[in-house]
């Protein structure tokens, strides 16, 4: 062969230098009999005379290829892929899948190929060293490398069988977490790979020791697939899957252990953990790509410390506690337009700027102590007042009192019905031709019109303002430290629940209700029963119209159609889109005992009456009286705003389908769900012709990688401050046997692990279970009558999880960091909610 | 005397205008009628306390209360509309 194209299966392709990081470790695989598609290398031979004089800060013209390269390329298809009618053309840079910096996607790889295109996918592919993401990772990451990514500054080429796989994936060979030492995980989707690496699926994610066992398989709901035929050469390939396939398994127990024995081979062969792409055609088994992992033993950063914004941030707990996964760029586009200048998103997340908190906060508290007060762990240090800020702190005050103390006193003493003028503007919106979607938000969260419209209209300040029951719960437990120290601190706390008249305890109810009707009709309850996650929506298509289940469901959604799990996120279709959540809500009460759920007014009379007894003058109880009541009427308040809260975002959601459907229909966009990858200005510049797809679609795939990466990244705290500076009481692993938490519904409990993900694929709860989940919101209210408690990785005693759970009465602890990592499936643990921890009580 | 009844009047104006605007909301009429009378009581107090002197502050405590809060709705949203401190690079 010609020197500037070499076969994969050569040994002069092991040499990294000549054919890159990827094609000498896909040789090696390869030489060393593991299952390999055929393949041949254009080497950095190749590049270095086509550019001889290349700068990696300045971007080249496309050269013309030399007439050798271009006759030695026809010879080696001719003689390798006589009869392939696709092949895939993969980047290999020499500086790629370094020990340090695995250039992971900064690099253009080609699928659907055919082998009269191969020359400008080449091009193509070399071209791509002088991206714009190749040039930032360059610039924040290769650096540790020694390299700067321009020592060693060239590609080569792999022109590859493309394989018509079913389904395909990634294996880390090792817990790229850190969390699980001795385990590997596999992540699989329908389809190729492609789909993956974008961020366009949610993928299946199985936890397996090293030795062979599954421990946890978290099921995705996988809507696309970028298909293995190919029906459009010039679209995008991805494809909707199947309603029964999206929640269904993408492998057998048997086929993933396979494919952990065959990462564990490369993983031998190379002497480090891997990171190993694999798919299956057929039922043979083929590896794909095999690259060390760069960070194990610590969760990668959301973002390189370069790419961070200046000065210092702590992140915006309230709402982290209810969604822990970034938000999606037009979300955040969308929200960074109505939230206040005192913070900003990284990666899809808020934070508070902490410069400007120290700078108002007239406390004598400590950087750490601000931190953690501002992260709501654990008990406030001493209120002591700064003398030099106190004055201005009080002009402020007073200041922010007579402009805005109306609304304030306006929203103490509101009935339920006072925020059903909110539920109208939202329908009317809705049902408007208005399509600003950044004004709709604006409207909906910082006021209707004016201050003379009902302050029902204002769900959010509604909501911002009933966090005030914090206060008041401060002074009721300073009035029973002063005036009753005996008593139990945690009677105070048990009062704390709402006033009952909650929405998340009706949508409760109609979820009960529902399970009742479905078990008052034999057969639809055995097929709910008998029926998978992939099934149950045929169910409910064999219903009649007429039937009683049909008609509760259509007048739940009819309720609580424009709630969902994650709906903080525009991107998340709502129940009345797709009820599949609800039905499996529905499922698992089938199983539970039937009844009422437990009634905690006696509970709540109890402690009450305790209360009064405790404290021994009259004024005292009136004043513990008026307490508890305002904390129970704000309770309710903050709760029940979040079901209007829903209604904007559904309101939102609404007018940016229908502006997808229009990009859709008229091809400037290809797939659905891209819309939430662009920013609004993007999105309307789409809409009136002033982009095209073309514009668009590498910021759409760079944007999906990198919330992918993000994702699976730990969510920092903070940002920009040294070690010593950062809160202090970080919760999590305490001992070998336990876990620390801060106690947010007093009590203690003993049962069995559940780790759930999303309220959708837990079906199988059985009461007395201790649910652990990474977050919760209103979407998951319905898994709380079913668990004896809650453990959850974030939140606070102000949290949805706190809240609903003191409503029910069951234990939670939350901020038990890194929870659903070290907890077990299966496990039993002891929860002593009201010790802040847990104790692990047998494997 | 005067200035300082006006001053005093100011959070107490806050404190009855909040009530009044009760009115436009879907609170409970009867108590929230009950809770203006109580919250008339500072002002019914200067009124005592100053007679026709006490006029001005009354007045005055009320509008400025009044236009502040006006004031303040309007250029709160006006300044996030704005779009100011936003940075591209949070996308």
């Amino acid at each position: 062969m010609n020197p500037w194209v070499v076969n994969l299966r050569d040994a002069a392709a092991g040499d990294a230098t000549l054919t890159g990081g990827k094609a000498a470790r896909l040789s090696r695989l390869a030489r060393a009999g593991m299952a390999v598609p055929d393949a041949f290398v254009i080497t950095s031979a190749a590049f270095s005379a086509h550019f001889p004089a290349a700068d990696p800060d300045r971007r080249p013209q496309p050269p013309a290829l030399h007439s050798e390269l271009v006759t030695a390329t026809r010879t080696a298809l001719a003689s390798q892929f006589p009869d392939q009618s696709y092949l895939v053309v993969r980047s290999s840079s020499t500086s790629e899948d370094g020990d340090l910096a695995s250039f992971a996607g900064q690099h253009d790889s080609y699928y659907y190929i055919t082998p009269d295109d191969v020359p400008r996918a080449l091009v193509a592919c070399w071209l791509s060293l002088w991206s714009d993401p190749a040039l930032s990772y360059r610039e924040t990451r290769a650096p540790a490398s020694g390299t700067n990514g321009h020592g060693a500054f060239a590609m080569a080429v792999i022109v590859q069988r493309m394989l018509e796989a079913d389904r395909s994936g990634v294996c880390f060979t090792s817990d790229p977490t850190g969390a699980h030492a001795d385990h590997a995980w596999i992540e699989a989707t329908w389809g190729l790979g492609a789909a993956l690496v974008d961020g366009r699926v949610s993928p299946d994610r199985l936890l397996l020791e090293r030795s062979g066992v599954l421990v946890r398989r978290e099921i995705g709901r996988k809507r696309h697939k970028v298909a293995a035929a190919l029906s459009d050469p010039g679209d995008l390939r991805l494809e909707p899957v199947p309603a029964f396939q999206q929640t269904a398994s993408v492998l057998s127990d048997a086929e993933a252990i396979d494919v952990l024995h065959l990462s564990l081979e490369a993983e031998r062969l190379f002497g480090g953990p891997q990171d190993v792409e694999w798919a299956f055609q057929g039922e043979t088994l083929y590896l794909l790509q095999s690259r060390p992992i760069t960070a194990v033993g610590s969760r990668p950063a959301a973002q390189p410390d370069a790419a961070r914004p200046p000065g210092r941030w702590v992140l915006f707990k309230p709402l982290a506690e209810n969604f822990t996964e970034p938000l999606t760029p037009l979300s955040v586009d969308l929200f960074r337009r109505v939230l206040p200048p005192i913070g900003r998103f990284v990666d899809g997340h808020y934070y508070l700027s902490l410069d400007i908190a120290e700078r108002l906060c007239p406390l004598r508290w400590r950087t750490d102590e601000l931190v953690d007060a501002l992260l709501l762990r654990g008990e406030p240090p001493p209120l002591q007042p700064n003398l030099w800020k106190l004055p201005l702190a009080a002009v402020g005050f007073a200041a922010l009192y007579l402009v805005d103390g109306i609304s304030w006193h306006r929203s103490a003493h509101l009935t339920r019905d006072g925020l059903t003028a909110y539920a109208a503007l939202c329908q009317s919106l809705k049902r408007g031709h208005r399509d600003d979607v950044p004004a709709l938000l604006q409207r909906l969260v910082l006021g209707a019109g004016h201050p003379f419209e009902p302050i029902g209209r204002r769900a959010y300040y509604l909501n911002v303002s009933a966090g005030r029951y914090f206060l008041l719960l401060g002074a009721l437990t300073a009035l029973m430290a002063r005036y009753a120290p005996d008593l139990d601190r945690r009677v105070v706390q048990s009062l704390c629940s709402g006033d009952g008249d909650t929405f998340s305890r009706y949508l409760v109810e109609d979820i009960r209700g529902l399970a009742e009707v479905a078990r008052s009709d034999v057969r639809l309850r055995h097929a709910l029963r008998a029926a998978d996650p992939t099934t149950l929506g045929s169910v409910l298509a064999e219903l009649a119209p007429d039937h009683p289940f049909t008609l509760a469901l259509e007048a739940f959604l009819g309720r609580f159609g424009h709630r969902c799990s994650k709906e903080m996120e525009l991107a998340t279709p709502r129940w009345r889109e797709d009820p599949l959540p609800v039905l499996l809500m529905v499922r698992g009460y089938l199983s539970a005992p039937t009844g009422r759920a437990p009634d905690t007014h006696a509970d709540t009379l109890l402690a009450r009456d305790g209360i009064r007894q405790a404290l021994p003058r009259r004024w005292q109880q009136h004043l513990a009286d008026y307490l508890i009541r305002r904390i129970r009427y704000y309770v309710s308040l903050r709760e029940n705003t979040r079901h209007y809260h829903a209604m904007a975002m559904d309101v939102a959601r609404g007018k940016l389908l229908e502006l997808e459907q229009r990009l859709l229909a008229a091809r400037r966009l290809r797939v659905p769900g891209d819309l939430f990858y662009l920013t609004w200005d993007e999105a309307r510049d789409l809409d009136q012709g002033r982009l095209a797809w073309q514009d668009v679609s590498e910021r759409i795939r760079q944007r999906r990688r990198r919330r992918r990466g993000s994702t699976r990244a730990v969510v920092p705290d903070t940002l920009g401050l040294a070690d010593a500076q950062g809160a202090t009481r970080a919760n999590g692993r305490s001992e070998a046997t336990g876990l620390r938490g801060q106690c947010a519904s007093p009590g203690s409990a003993e049962g069995r692990v559940r780790i759930v993900l999303d309220p959708a694929c837990a079906h199988d709860l059985e009461p007395g279970d201790i649910l652990v989940a990474p977050y919760t919101d209103p979407g998951w209210t319905p898994l709380f009558p079913l668990v004896g408690a809650v453990v959850v990785e974030i939140g606070s005693f102000l949290s949805h999880a706190g809240t609903v759970a003191r409503e029910y009465g069951i234990p939670c602890l939350v901020d038990v960091t890194g929870c659903t990592q070290t907890l077990r499936e299966g496990q039993r643990i002891r929860v002593f909610a009201s010790e802040g921890r847990l104790e692990i009580c047998a494997p | 005397m005067i200035v300082l009844a006006y001053v005093i009047l100011l959070p107490a104006a806050v404190w009855l205008l909040g009530a009044v605007f009760n009115l436009l909301d879907h609170a409970n009429r009867p108590a929230t009628l009950a809770r203006i009378a109580v919250r008339l009581l500072p002002f019914v107090g200067v009124a005592l306390l100053f007679g026709d002197r006490a006029t001005a502050p009354i007045v005055g405590a009320l509008i400025s209360v009044l236009t502040a809060h006006i004031g303040w709705s309007f250029l709160a949203r006006a300044l996030v509309r704005s779009g100011w401190r936003r940075d591209p690079g949070e996308v």
